[in-house]
């Protein structure tokens, strides 16, 4: 029992450590972090964006050359 | 078991100190985030926006999407122009057979010779709309290479020679 026990600190001692060691970053270093995590999600929500805005123009200008050659398309519904 | 808080307590509002790096961190992610948001959607969608903002962007867009020389598209630009006044005019055509049959159904209470007149003269006025749409569309597709003309035919078969159902669909019985 008293051997699981030393094991498990050391187990926790080390964690501790790590967390610790993670947290110990410097603050330059943490900007830097985040934001390039910034520019990360900005840049990859920017490009789904521009790609879903481009996408739903090209359908809408296909629809106008259809519209400009069909009278039909042309009448506004009453 | 100092926290390192306790180790900086020299200074004299280091928390206050912490949080406020803490949010200008913060807030320069989200501004950079924001910023690389703007910079890749204005550029992303610069080409097409110009390209919406044309007056013929119909057009422009048929010369992209089947990848039409110079010269096919300046035939197909005075084939689209030529036909423009046509299709004003069946669209007048049909307008005005659509008023008629209406103004006739208001006007009766069974099919009358003249609800049947009007009938048909829409109908007639279909049948010639159709044609001559289907007449320009064969005359496009004339002037583009093989694999753009089938193409081209196949979305306007979808867009506008069958806008209904398809010729697959399953009619019950």
């Amino acid at each position: 029992m008293r051997e699981a026990a030393n094991v498990d600190a050391t187990w926790l001692t080390w964690l501790r450590s790590r967390l610790i060691s993670a947290t110990r970053v410097s603050v330059p270093r943490l900007a830097l972090a985040a934001i390039a995590v910034g520019l990360l999600i900005g840049t990859t929500t920017g490009v789904v964006e521009a790609s879903r805005w481009n996408s739903t123009t090209w359908n809408r200008l296909e629809a106008k050359y259809v519209q400009s050659i069909d009278p039909y398309q042309r009448i506004p519904s009453s | 078991m100092s926290s390192p808080s306790i180790l900086i307590s020299g200074s004299p509002h280091p928390k206050t100190r912490s949080l406020f790096v803490a949010v200008a961190i913060l807030f320069a992610a989200i501004a950079a985030g924001f910023g690389a948001f703007w910079l890749c959607t204005f550029f992303g969608t610069a080409d097409l926006r110009s390209v919406s903002a044309d007056r013929d962007a119909g057009l422009v867009w048929l010369r992209r999407e089947f990848h039409l020389t110079d010269a096919q598209f300046q035939r197909i630009q005075a084939l689209q122009t030529a036909y423009a006044g046509k299709c004003d005019l069946m669209c007048q055509q049909i307008m005005n057979a659509n008023a008629a049959l209406d103004a006739a159904i208001s006007r009766n209470r069974r099919v009358t010779p003249e609800i049947q007149q009007a009938m048909s003269e829409v109908t007639r006025v279909q049948q010639e709309c159709q044609q001559s749409m289907l007449a320009h569309i064969y005359e496009v597709s004339e002037q583009m290479n093989p694999n753009s003309a089938e193409q081209y035919l196949q979305i306007m078969k979808q867009r506008i020679i069958q806008p209904g159902l398809p010729s697959t669909t399953a009619v019950s019985r």
